[in-house]
């Protein structure tokens, strides 16, 4: 009998949480166990070549300084047409987003088209895009750029919307009253304000544009990817290394870039 | 308006230094000129592909959709079983690199170096080489998607870490408890919800991810919508890439709905 009250007096957590979380646990298992018996990895393979990894990876210590020019040149390539991309889309993502956005939308039925166009174009993978595009007008960077434009999109338009709605109806009911048209109340009532935030959004794109151009490459439009796609072909790890330390290389300043752009942009906000 | 006797009306947009706007400039114009775009050639691509994808691609033909219905499932079963996998590891790897739970400096150094290339390479890039090492297979792919959000995840999880410690960190140890007990009854409890959250961000990325790498021979499939496209078999690839899409937003939809009951 006093064991039980002792044992009441300690419950510190309710019965009902105290039960869940087990169970959610005993789920959580159950669900990665039968994932991997379903999936039948062939771990044994993956073993044998395991046990030898240690001599393919001697392999790639190495690095190749007389592919490194024409490295960073499609390097130079890829980052082109990430820019490109991003700039060409960033200036559509302006103008759609505004028709879209609650707040500003001249119909509120175009704003949900577009909406609905977004959430399907961002459910496509940036490859998946490039490859249509590819079947559609043949191999090079035009193909590499149309389709790099519909991810871009599909998140500059998501993003700027949700900066555009944060405003609220404050400024343009004002603005309205003083029977300013949509253009004007847009170019010089909403725009101003939201500049920094819109910027901050591209160049947090940047880095997105910058590795899937990478990728492309390796799909079949020009640029590092497509490079290191043939240094791999031909068994050439030197260059493989070298090429993949390019890359590394760019992301890393591209990301401390970004940074530092926020950093300043946000800067400015707060003052 | 800009004359109305000194008042300013209007916000005045912050200051952006006429040479950074010259210098984007210069930017965008070296970069089309290096591309050799034809600005004309962009102006006709853009229709060009619509109006082949209208001719070409629509209507979807889902017919024999059946057989793609295993692969579809592969892809997903990579997802879940790579996110737990990173999400395991990447705890060790936050723990490694937050400074309030691991104080030896070389050490997080060292871990800080190594996320940073991972997330540094795009993971397509990593998926080739591993391929290259281990040969094409279905344990290439999940090691790929591993290498895919590991990165990411241990500095989201290292961040969340560092937030929560703060003040905790003192009291605890002033009613003298031990590093393993504020790790286990201090900081990891709290963790739990940007835990969660930060986990279902790495499967929507997976789950992209997943669809992806089967391109470069990591299994899944991606390599059913490059071998339609390459077979001028536009109509399934359509198809196909519409159950895509249907997954990810449906992916979308439960993580969202998980996300509002942890809150």
């Amino acid at each position: 009998m006093k064991m039980k009250e002792t044992a009441k007096k300690i419950q510190l957590t309710p019965l009902s949480t105290a039960l869940k979380t087990p169970l959610i646990a005993a789920l959580l298992v159950t669900v990665f166990v039968v994932s991997v018996m379903a999936l039948h990895l062939d771990i044994a393979k993956f073993q044998s070549r395991l046990a030898n990894i240690g001599k393919t990876l001697s392999h790639f210590v190495a690095f190749d300084i007389p592919t490194l020019p024409k490295a960073l040149l499609e390097m130079l390539s890829s980052i082109s047409l990430g820019i490109g991309a991003l700039a060409i889309g960033s200036v559509i993502s302006l103008a759609l987003s505004f028709l879209a956005a609650a707040n500003t939308t001249p119909n509120r039925f175009l704003a949900a088209s577009i909406k609905g166009g977004i959430a399907l174009i961002r459910a496509v993978p940036a490859l998946v895009w490039v490859l249509m595009v590819i079947a559609s007008i043949g191999f090079g960077n035009t193909s590499g750029l149309v389709g790099l434009l519909f991810p871009t999109c599909g998140y500059l338009i998501k993003s700027f919307i949700a900066s555009i709605e944060d405003k609220g109806m404050g400024t343009i009911e004002a603005l309205q009253a003083t029977g300013a048209g949509w253009f004007e109340i847009m170019l010089f009532g909403v725009l101003p304000g939201l500049l920094t935030s819109l910027l901050s959004w591209t160049s947090m794109r940047l880095e997105h544009n910058i590795a899937e151009s990478i990728s492309l490459g390796m799909v079949g439009v020009s640029g590092v990817g497509s490079m290191l796609m043939r240094a791999l072909g031909n068994y050439h790890y030197a260059e493989i290394t070298t090429i993949t330390v390019v890359i590394f290389v760019t992301m890393l300043t591209v990301e401390l870039a970004v940074g530092q752009v926020r950093k300043k942009l946000n800067g400015d906000t707060t003052k | 308006m800009r004359d109305s006797g000194g008042v300013k009306l209007t916000k005045t947009p912050p200051r952006v230094p006429a040479i950074s706007i010259a210098g984007t400039l210069a930017v965008l114009v070296a970069a089309f000129m290096f591309l050799e775009v034809d600005f004309v050639e962009l102006l006709s691509a853009f229709p060009a592909f619509i109006g082949f994808f209208a001719e070409r691609f629509m209507p979807p033909d889902f017919s024999g959709f059946g057989e793609y219905l295993p692969l579809l499932l592969e892809t997903v079963l990579f997802a879940v079983v790579a996110t737990y996998l990173s999400s395991v590891l990447a705890l060790v790897g936050g723990l490694l690199l937050s400074e309030r739970t691991n104080s030896i400096a070389w050490l997080r150094f060292v871990a800080k170096v190594a996320f940073s290339v991972l997330r540094n390479v795009p993971y397509l890039v990593w998926a080739v080489i591993l391929v290259y090492i281990f040969g094409i297979g279905n344990m290439v792919g999940l090691l790929a998607l591993i290498f895919a959000t590991l990165g990411l995840l241990s500095r989201s999880y290292a961040e969340s870490l560092n937030e929560i410690a703060g003040s905790k960190m003192e009291a605890l140890q002033a009613v003298g408890a031990s590093k393993a007990q504020i790790l286990v009854h201090g900081i990891l409890p709290e963790f739990v919800p940007a835990l969660v959250n930060w986990t279902l961000f790495s499967f929507e990325i997976n789950i992209r991810a997943s669809i992806i790498l089967g391109m470069v021979g990591a299994g899944g499939i991606g390599i059913m919508i490059q071998t339609n496209l390459r077979l001028f078999r536009y109509h399934s690839a359509l198809a196909l890439i519409l159950a895509l899409v249907a997954l990810v937003l449906l992916t979308e939809f439960v993580t969202n709905k998980l996300r509002g009951r942890v809150r």
